[in-house]
């Protein structure tokens, strides 16, 4: 009789995605690689082969309290908003340099964890406006 | 009027600077700069008045005021808001707050330059996307306050 856990490990995405609740779409970018000017990054993004329209849960960070933050300066008052995000699979090769892409808005992306089992992957996405 | 009124005034009838800073709005701020401004390709200039040295002689207080003005260009690009520090500065060689005459839009070729670049330097805001690009200046300025 087989004593793993491999089958309730990897039914643990099947049955978060059959709950319907993966509305979001990710595509993950990177830098262009072009420079401009005196030698700046041109500031466009290209698709990442392979990480394109990922479904994905866009959640914010808390679900106790805001934690979106609006900093007033002297110059600017500077609003924050952060997001907690689950991919729908194992993507280890999403890194902080990229960004994502979500449902129409570029998000910095802080930080990235694929999970120990290879099932799901969590970013921590961020987006600063002044 | 104050300093910062005039130079406004001035300002948004400067055909570089609406090329440069955009025409309804036209993105020179008093700060804090309002909210939702900078996006790509939106250029803004933002500046406050650091300090005021005012003039004194035996009589009291005089009608001069040297200011000192920070004054923000921000850019996507560098390239681009080092252009626009230039075209800025060329605006600036062209004003003189301490003439009537002069100040009598559009500005005339100035008989005095009353107006001093005092620095130069390059920053970032790197928080935001996209990171602004920053050239900041500070301005020596000589103003009449009953003008």
């Amino acid at each position: 009789m087989y004593q793993g856990l491999h089958y309730d490990i990897t039914a643990v995405m099947q049955e978060a995605l059959a709950t319907g609740l993966f509305v979001s779409t990710v595509t993950i970018q990177e830098p262009d690689g072009v420079l401009v000017g005196s030698g700046q990054p041109s500031g466009n993004w290209v698709d990442v082969a392979g990480l394109v329209n990922i479904t994905a849960i866009n959640a914010p960070i808390s679900d106790s309290k805001i934690l979106a933050d609006e900093m007033k300066t002297l110059e600017e008052t500077m609003a924050v908003n952060l997001r907690h995000v689950l991919l729908d699979g194992y993507y280890p090769q999403i890194a902080p340099y990229q960004r994502a892409f979500m449902d129409g808005v570029g998000w910095d992306i802080i930080g990235a964890e694929a999970d120990s089992q290879s099932q799901m992957t969590r970013l921590h996405l961020k987006l600063a406006t002044i | 009027m104050t300093a910062e009124m005039k130079l406004y005034t001035l300002a948004q009838q400067n055909s570089t600077l609406i090329a440069d800073l955009g025409n309804n709005p036209f993105r020179w701020f008093d700060v804090p700069m309002p909210q939702n401004q900078w996006r790509p390709g939106s250029t803004c200039l933002r500046f406050w008045r650091v300090s005021t040295v005012l003039g004194y002689n035996q009589s009291g207080l005089m009608n001069l005021e040297q200011i000192l003005y920070q004054f923000e260009v921000l850019a996507q690009f560098l390239e681009t808001a080092r252009a626009v520090a230039t075209d800025f500065t060329t605006f600036m060689g062209g004003v003189d707050l301490c003439s009537a005459q002069q100040f009598g839009s559009p500005q005339t070729q100035p008989n005095q330059y009353p107006c001093f670049l005092r620095n130069r330097r390059e920053t970032a805001d790197f928080n935001l996307q996209p990171v602004a690009q920053i050239v900041a200046m500070d301005w020596r300025v000589y103003n009449r306050t009953d003008l």
